[in-house]
């Protein structure tokens, strides 16, 4: 397991009080996570500084949309690793 | 303040679009309506109102940031500390600061202080939008006109 996930899903199981052992590189953030949008900000906002980078939240996230994005045509983005 | 109309900014008192900095000024009115309900014969200006001072006086920083093309909305209260009561006609010294500027959202350190002790502080986090309608934007333009907001900074801003 990298580094890299061991470090973001740490920071998802700590802002989402998800247990960690449930986060797994294959799970999709939204669909088994149930993360939702403002979930999403504390962890950019973790992430942004664990690794002094600026995720691209906005292409997740429309601007106008409510709450979430769209989970079909986006699916891979939630993804915890690449597919 | 105009606690009905939400108004909690009164003026700018300075701000620096380097430091992602903002310090303003309020002044709790000595009567409203919201007194009569919090509380009967004992007026306290209610903690969500301080919140909601706080995040305007960053909304403010973030607006500048942003040179009025998008607009800041309040998601998120983090670590939020009410330390004392404020009664009417207290004069407020707030000041916001820009900790992070993300994707689509800004985090901010904000704290109110009066006669030179600490009121409250929090840390706030805010979607970045675009305006929802052409009314709105006007409305904050208008308001920055009134708190003497300086729009004059952000021309000369890099």
């Amino acid at each position: 397991m990298s580094d890299t996930f061991n470090t973001v899903a740490d920071i998802i199981a700590e802002t989402c009080d998800i247990p960690r052992e449930k986060i797994k590189p294959e799970s999709h953030a939204i669909d088994d996570l149930e993360i939702d949008s403002l979930d999403f900000l504390d962890i950019a906002f973790a992430v942004d500084k664990a690794f002094g980078i600026k995720l691209p939240l906005e292409q997740l996230f429309r601007p106008q949309e409510s709450v979430r994005p769209h989970r079909r045509p986006h699916r891979r983005q939630g993804r915890m690793s690449a597919e | 303040m105009r606690l009905e109309y939400f108004q909690m900014v009164d003026r700018v008192v300075e701000m620096s679009l380097d430091d992602g900095s903002i310090r303003v000024e309020s002044v709790v009115p000595t009567a409203s309506t919201v007194f009569e309900g919090h509380f009967p014969g004992h007026p306290l200006l209610p903690g969500v109102l301080l919140i909601e001072t706080m995040a305007q006086a960053a909304g403010w920083i973030i607006l500048a940031h942003h040179r009025f093309e998008r607009m800041p909305f309040l998601a998120g209260v983090r670590a939020a500390k009410l330390r004392r009561f404020v009664s009417p006609g207290e004069r407020l010294s707030v000041d916001g600061r820009i900790i992070h500027e993300g994707s689509g959202f800004a985090v901010a350190s904000c704290q109110i202080n009066a006669d030179g002790k600490a009121v409250c502080d929090a840390e706030l986090t805010f979607r970045i939008l675009p305006f929802p309608d052409p009314e709105v934007r006007a409305d904050l333009e208008a308001a920055a006109a009134r708190i003497g907001f300086p729009l004059e900074a952000l021309s000369h801003a890099g």
